[in-house]
């Protein structure tokens, strides 16, 4: 569980593919934009291809344009699969790191 | 451009480049830590090996190469700088210069003995190579192409990489995930093909939130792939989506350079991308410096041929990311190198001919001034004088720029020497330190040029005779190490060169006896030790008990003297018995155009030097007339009197004046009839025909009216007063010239 | 640089010119009458504007400006009779190119006046005698026969070569 208790953190499930995309990329956006500390729950997510991953990542920027981090707050065993595969893997440590 | 006139410029190019090389090569010698020597060597062979490729000078290129090699581990600190790395690194910058003289005489075949010379050198350096698993220098890349494709490649960074993955690089277009393809599917793929190392995601081109399109792909990936692989099987596995991305896939061991192309190629920022294939473990560090600094020397010259070619070095800070240093200092040293670069560009190469011409027509200019400016004065029109003035003054301004641009500073000179110091003092197995002072003293070029051989010679007499063995120095009471100075300076418009040695001095006494035996001296004659030192300077003069190969090939000190001579200089010798000895070269700074002060004479004109004048004054005959000072305000000045001088009998006029000159510190007055002002003097040589029957004069010139002054030579009119005053008064004039 | 070499002395019947016939200008000097091979003659100017040189021996007139060059100018009569030539009318000075140690140098030689350039034939020069001319020896190139007379052929590297006049004025 997250330490920020303001506010809840943005969980996402089934499949983050091109088929979600356009409607993820809007729920997320919104949510970078209105979150203070935005973290992302995707222990439910049960397949992640490359259209998900370039969510996350537009997301992460976003955030971090506004100078907020966005945390990954647990990962699924695809979701860990597809960020090892890219040597992204630092993104979840950072965030497991964080956790008390 | 023509072939001829380029290859000159790679031929004194590589020349400068191989003095360069000799410098550093000899202060690695007492500092092996010292980078930028060590760079310096590199940069010398790394350069030339690339120029005599473009010229189709294979053995160069294949010689250097190894060199190169040598010197690439020594940079990165793979190869420590020993004594006989240099001492063959010397011999291989020889045989470097040897091979450049081959080229300058348009010998293309070599002889039987320069190759056994170019293989022995090679095996010696292929020594410091082997050891190492993975050869650079006999790598070759898995595409077939030769080690660096010496033969057909145009560029110079052959030096293949270390790292012995394949690397491929994929960048997706964006429609590809509409056509169903996904680029995480051909990342799992490859790792099946091998081993990943290193997965870098490349996402530069995701856009900002607003302008994303969600279905579109915008990523890439830079992979480092392990495992014994060919190239088609890599392919493969993109075969469908081949028109759907940028793909490039280098194999182990490739050119760095191609590495840096690739950089170039993607549209990333290249820094980022440079930092980037390091992390993939494809590139080391040292490989994209070298990579970087090659690319940005390269593409800043054909930057104004090429209108495409990409600017390097255009770092874009990505969102905040920390520059990693290794690509700060190469981009810091991007940055020395082109400031290097603009700094050569601003100096040009001038053929020495054309400065010649133009430094005659000066010089004819001066003259026809000078005429003009008399003729002026003749018409005593105020604003015709004033206008000629003016020109004058111009003239005399382009006069000393033009005979600027032919001077040179002697370091240049002086700095070959210590190659020779070092090589004559291991033969003849002394310890001999040479230090060099005065180095930014400027002569003429001309000059520089004909005082070469001379100095050669001197330097090569102390080191051979004057310093004594480490045994006998150490019995006498001096250090080990012998000292050895060059100096240079300025004085009285002229340029002193001191060659001095703390050896034990000349030997008066086998000077003498030899001297006797040649007939030079009646035996028994009294001469004083400057007298004895100066015998020396005699023709056919040689004490050296048995002729050296360094000192004595037939030349003697005589001819050392007519070189001087030759370029209206003198040569000076102090010795001091056991302490050393010391010779001065005095030289005049110009040999074309002097200030000069007019004089008249009886009949004639004569030019002193304005250098050397002090002060005129008016004089009465009668003051002159019993003795041969006067008391100039508390001093005593000696004076010659030109009329005397020159034999002329008539009785002298009514006033008279006299004209104070100074050189070496030493002071002289001259008594003339007439003084006619200052003039510009373009200096004719004498001749052989009145050089032989020198008197006092240095040269002639051409006045204004078109008559001839001699211009009198102040030094030799000087050593007659001195001669006169120490009680020789009967004695002919031309002696002292026999015993300078 | 090498050391200067003295030039040797040439063997004595070498003819001047080579071999066939050569040209000579024949002036005349103190009455007698010499030739010099064309191909070291540069011009003939008229005697004037010589500018004197003090402290030279008496056989050196002084100099003169040639077009901006400055170059000696050498009195043959007292060169080999010791006597400083009279100028006359017809005075000029021989402008001889010689080659001297690797350097070129104009000398100016004054003459009484003259004459015509020849044509003489390596048949018809002979070896110079051992006495009788009243020059030295080895100035003499060789003997011209034109018309019944003799031409004193002389050797202008040897007249006037510069350590030689050095040493003669010393």
């Amino acid at each position: 569980m997250t330490t920020h208790d303001t506010e809840a953190p943005l969980r996402l499930e089934g499949d983050l593919t091109i088929y979600q995309a356009a409607e993820l990329k809007r729920r997320l956006m919104e949510f970078v934009a209105r979150a203070e500390a935005p973290g992302l729950d995707l222990a439910e997510v049960t397949d992640m291809d490359t259209a998900g991953l370039q969510l996350l990542l537009l997301a992460r920027r976003a955030a971090a344009a506004d100078a907020k981090p966005l945390q990954l707050l647990g990962a699924s065993p695809a979701v860990m699969e597809v960020l090892a595969l890219c040597n992204l893997d630092s993104w979840l440590d950072a965030a497991s790191a964080s956790d008390p | 451009m023509n072939l001829d006139s380029a290859q000159q410029t790679f031929i004194e190019e590589s020349r400068d480049l191989l003095a360069t090389m000799e410098d550093a090569l000899l202060t690695l010698e007492s500092a092996p830590q010292d980078a930028d020597a060590t760079n310096a060597v590199f940069r010398a062979m790394h350069t030339i090996k690339g120029a005599a490729g473009i010229f189709g000078f294979e053995v160069i290129v294949d010689f250097t190469h190894v060199a190169e090699s040598v010197m690439d581990r020594v940079r990165d600190g793979e190869l420590a700088v020993d004594d006989r790395l240099i001492a063959l690194l010397l011999l291989c910058q020889d045989h470097i210069a040897t091979l450049i003289d081959r080229v300058d005489g348009g010998e293309e075949a070599l002889d039987a003995d320069l190759v056994t010379a170019g293989d022995t050198l090679t095996q010696g350096l292929r020594g410091y190579l082997d050891g190492n698993a993975t050869d650079r220098s006999g790598a070759a890349p898995a595409e077939g192409g030769e080690r660096g494709g010496m033969r057909t490649a145009r560029s110079p960074a052959g030096a293949a990489v270390r790292t012995e993955a394949w690397h491929v690089s994929v960048r997706f277009d964006q429609g590809l995930l509409r056509n169903g393809f996904d680029p995480l599917a051909f990342v799992r793929f490859l790792a099946t093909l091998g081993e990943l190392r290193h997965v870098a995601l490349i996402d530069d081109a995701l856009p900002s939130p607003e302008s994303m399109d969600p279905e579109a792909c915008y990523l890439g990936f830079e992979i480092s792939l392990a495992g014994d692989l060919d190239k088609a099987t890599i392919e493969s596995a993109f075969e469908f989506v081949e028109a759907d991305c940028t793909l490039t896939i280098l194999p182990p061991n490739s050119q760095v350079e191609a590495y840096i192309q690739l950089i170039q190629d993607l549209p990333e920022c290249e820094r980022r991308l440079g930092e980037i294939l390091v992390a993939c473990g494809s590139l080391t560090e040292r490989e994209l410096e070298e990579g970087l600094n090659f690319q940005a020397a390269s593409v800043a010259s054909a930057a104004q041929t090429q209108a495409g070619a990409q600017p390097l070095g255009e770092i874009l800070v990505s969102q905040g990311r920390v520059q990693p240093e290794v690509v700060d200092a190469a981009l810091a040293k991007q940055r020395r190198t082109r400031d290097a670069k603009t700094r050569e560009a601003r100096a040009i190469r001038v053929d020495a001919a054309k400065l010649d011409d133009l430094i005659n027509l000066v010089g004819e200019l001066v003259i026809a001034g000078s005429a003009a400016e008399m003729l002026a004065q003749r018409t005593r029109q105020r604003a015709l004088v004033e206008a000629n003035a003016g020109i004058s003054q111009l003239v005399g301004a382009i006069r000393d720029s033009a005979l600027r641009l032919r001077m040179v500073e002697i370091g240049e000179t002086f700095n070959r020497f210590r190659r020779v110091v070092r090589d004559v003092s291991q033969e003849l197995g002394k310890d001999i330190g040479l230090m060099i002072t005065g180095a930014e003293t400027e002569l003429d070029k001309s000059v520089v040029e004909r005082i070469g051989d001379p100095l050669m010679h001197l330097v090569r007499n102390a080191m051979d005779h004057g310093l004594e063995s480490p045994e006998r120095r150490l019995a006498a009471g001096k250090p080990a190490q012998g000292a050895l100075r060059l100096n240079a300076y300025h004085e009285s418009g002229s340029i002193v060169i001191e060659i001095a040695d703390d050896g034990a001095g000349l030997d008066r006494a086998r000077i003498r006896a030899k001297a006797e035996e040649r007939g030079l001296i009646q035996p028994g004659q009294s001469l004083s030790d400057q007298e004895i030192d100066h015998l020396i300077f005699e023709p056919g003069f040689s004490t050296a008990s048995e002729v050296t190969n360094l000192s004595g090939r037939g030349v003697g000190m005589d001819v050392v003297r007519r070189n001087i001579d030759a370029l209206r200089g003198s040569i000076g010798l102090e010795s001091r018995p056991g302490e050393g000895t010391t010779v001065s070269i005095r030289l005049p700074l110009t040999l074309a155009i002097i200030d000069g002060f007019l004089v008249g004479v009886g009949e004639g004109a004569f030019v002193i030097p304005l250098d050397c004048v002090v002060e005129c004054m008016r004089c009465d005959p009668s003051e002159t007339q019993d003795q041969d000072y006067i008391n100039l305000r508390g001093q005593v000045l000696p004076f010659l009197r030109l009329r005397s001088l020159f034999g002329l009998s008539d009785p002298p006029p009514r006033r008279q004046n006299i004209v104070v000159i100074q050189f070496a510190g030493q002071r002289l007055g001259l008594v003339v009839d007439r003084l006619l002002g200052e003039c510009q003097t373009v200096i004719k040589p004498l001749g052989r025909l009145l050089s032989h029957l020198r008197g006092f004069f240095a040269g002639s010139t051409i006045l204004g009216s078109g008559d001839v002054a001699m211009i009198l030579d102040v030094q030799e009119l000087i050593r007659t007063a001195v001669a006169r005053d120490a009680g020789a008064g009967d004695r002919h004039p031309q002696v002292p010239a026999a015993i300078q | 640089m090498d050391s200067a070499i003295l030039s040797q002395d040439p063997p004595a019947a070498e003819a001047p010119g080579g071999e066939g016939s050569g040209q000579y200008l024949t002036f005349s000097v103190a009455g007698q009458m010499y030739g010099i091979g064309i191909l070291a003659i540069k011009e003939i100017i008229q005697y004037g504007n010589v500018s004197a040189v003090p402290m030279m021996p008496d056989f050196i007139r002084g100099v003169i400006n040639l077009r901006g060059a400055v170059v000696p100018v050498l009195d043959l009569a007292a060169r080999f009779h010791g006597t400083p030539a009279t100028l006359g009318r017809r005075s000029c000075v021989v402008v001889v190119e010689l080659s001297e140690d690797e350097q070129d140098q104009d000398i100016g030689v004054l003459v009484d006046s003259v004459s015509a350039v020849l044509e003489i034939s390596a048949n018809d020069i002979e070896s110079p005698p051992a006495f009788g001319t009243g020059i030295r020896n080895d100035f003499i190139a060789g003997m011209g026969k034109v018309d019944g007379r003799f031409v004193i052929l002389l050797d202008p590297e040897r007249v006037l070569h510069s350590q030689d006049l050095a040493a003669s004025a010393a």
